[in-house]
């Protein structure tokens, strides 16, 4: 009778080798199809842009930030994010100009636009809405409510 | 962390216990409201200031307030 030859100390075993292959080989290719989703972050605070960019590279976005809003739409076009985080008052052009000219775009159409602003005036709220804005948030707004937001309008359908 | 951010969790700390809304809190430092909102996230997050609903302790409507942490 002859048995199956015993593993070396530090060599795995079969039933550990085909354990490794299973759990580590098949997300690794899931993942290799499924690109990381992209979030651009144009806030002019450094130290909120710093702190929203943070949380979400640690929650596996590609973070891609703007001081300003003509850098927010150069970085749109460049990008092609799947969701933006705008400021509204930033230098050069306001959050609202910066959606118009993102959502007047054919490649950035269908990004995603939440306009974070601390200006609570309904007339805000309509004009960032009537530029094409997909939501109107408030500040302050804490990084995991705000990814409960991004979740949320990543999974909503986009239109044709 | 911002002057403006430094001077906002000074007044925070210097008003409890009562509780300010973000328009009393701004009008009580001579600043806009929209700034106090925008360095708030910061006070939140890296200072340890806690977001709550509360009626405020000047105008009396109820609204978001700053208050330190327990």
């Amino acid at each position: 009778m002859t048995s199956a030859p015993r593993p070396q100390a530090g060599e795995p075993t079969r039933r550990l080798r085909r354990a490794q292959q299973t759990s580590l080989s098949r997300p690794r290719q899931r993942r290799s199809t499924r690109r990381p989703p992209v979030i651009l972050i144009a806030d002019d605070t450094t130290d909120t842009r710093d702190l929203y960019a943070e949380y979400f590279d640690a929650r596996g976005f590609t973070v891609v930030t703007a001081r300003d809003g003509v850098s927010a739409v150069q970085a749109a076009l460049e990008h092609v994010p799947d969701v933006i985080v705008m400021d509204l008052a930033m230098p050069q052009i306001d959050g609202i100009s910066a959606i118009r000219r993102i959502k007047a775009d054919a490649r950035t159409l269908r990004s995603r636009v939440i306009l974070l602003t601390g200006y609570l005036h309904r007339v805000v709220e309509w004009g960032a809405l009537e530029a094409g804005a997909d939501l109107f948030l408030t500040k302050p707004c804490l990084p995991d409510v705000l990814e409960g937001y991004v979740n949320r309008l990543r999974r909503r359908r986009r239109p044709v | 962390m911002s002057p403006l951010a430094q001077r906002i969790a000074h007044a925070v700390y210097q008003n409890s216990p009562h509780f300010y809304c973000f328009t009393c809190l701004a009008a009580q430092q001579g600043v806009r409201e929209h700034d106090v909102r925008a360095v708030a996230l910061i006070l939140i997050v890296r200072v340890g200031l806690q977001l709550v609903r509360r009626v405020c302790s000047r105008c009396q409507r109820s609204g978001e307030a700053l208050v330190p942490q327990r």
